[in-house]
């Protein structure tokens, strides 16, 4: 194979058939006509999304606060540390701009968000555990054993759910730096 | 969308390299438009329409990780991806198994490779990638030789 002699053919090679050039109109056609939003703009918005509901968390907390006001300090550090550490994540996913950035700048920006992302997600199950504990203790005093069962069954699946999506970024970070790092 | 009609080649070219099959090809497409829509305004002129397209399209591809599919550095299935035409002949079907070892080097190599073939100078390629002109002389020649070697096995 004679790659210099190839790379003079490299032009002649001509978009495709019909069906496709059809399918590749029909996507300018809507990115021209309609708002189409980025994969960063998505990620941004529910980052923020998570920001909004980690602080309205503060709010679900006031009717135990006259009750148990320790498990409301409690659970309103976690949630103001949690909407933080979330904001701060936000804004780096911001400052992502492919259109100016290298390709080495973009590669390692989108590993540091998705390794942002894990700690965060660290820092969350780390301090979740001891206060969830604590929760449920505090629940189950004052609404009976069902709740206790209850909360056990939730805490169950959460963790389930979160070890799972763990896994999957765990292979997605390692994939990404495989790329920075060939 | 003038700058589109104009690069098309370009952009097809890019995405298809990176795509494994004709939904993922769709995706990278649209992410693609949908960059160079939002970025058009931050583009000076300092360099060439085409680098700037090449510098955005190669970031959405590069970055592009599908959290849905088998990640497997390099793994490509380019017969997947509604094929490209070439010439009927041998150099034809050289150029299309020029693709197939392409499909399957890193990201990074992939943008090298691409805009070499695409008579990019090496300090444009550096430009784009942000590797110092001299690793991607040296990249370049280490990718060239790979893909010789593969294609004698």
């Amino acid at each position: 194979m004679d790659l210099d002699q190839l790379r003079n053919q490299w032009n002649n090679i001509d978009l495709p058939s019909e069906a496709a050039a059809a399918s590749v109109r029909e996507i300018e056609r809507k990115v021209s006509t309609t708002k189409v939003t980025t994969l960063r703009d998505k990620l941004y918005r529910l980052t923020l999304n998570l920001v909004v509901i980690s602080f309205l968390g503060i709010a679900t907390l006031v009717p135990f606060a006259v009750e148990s006001p320790e498990m409301v300090l409690a659970a309103g550090a976690f949630f103001v540390v949690m909407g933080l550490v979330n904001f701060y994540r936000a804004l780096n996913i911001k400052h992502i701009d492919l259109s100016v950035m290298t390709v080495k700048d973009a590669l390692e920006s989108v590993y540091n968000v998705e390794r942002q992302r894990m700690i965060a997600r660290i820092v969350g199950i780390t301090c979740a555990i001891p206060l969830v504990i604590f929760m449920i203790m505090t629940f189950a005093q004052s609404f009976g054993p069902w709740a206790l069962y209850g909360s056990l069954v939730g805490v169950l699946l959460g963790g389930c759910i979160g070890l799972a999506i763990n896994h999957r970024t765990t292979q997605l970070l390692r994939e990404m730096k495989s790329q920075l790092n060939p | 969308m003038a700058v589109v009609n104009d690069n098309r080649r370009l952009i097809y070219k890019v995405c298809y390299m990176y795509a494994t099959d004709d939904d993922h090809f769709n995706d990278l497409y649209q992410e693609v438009l949908a960059n160079i829509w939002q970025g058009i305004g931050s583009f000076r002129g300092d360099s060439r329409e085409s680098t700037w397209i090449y510098r955005v399209a190669l970031n959405t591809c590069v970055t592009f990780f599908r959290r849905n599919s088998h990640h497997t550095t390099g793994r490509v299935s380019i017969d997947n991806v509604t094929e490209m035409e070439a010439p009927d002949n041998a150099k034809g079907d050289m150029l299309r198994e020029m693709y197939r070892l392409i499909g399957g080097l890193p990201k990074m190599d992939k943008a090298i490779i691409l805009m070499w073939l695409d008579e990019k100078s090496y300090d444009e390629i550096a430009e784009v990638t942000g590797l110092t002109r001299n690793t991607v002389a040296t990249r370049l020649r280490r990718i060239k030789q790979k893909l010789v070697e593969q294609n004698n096995k």
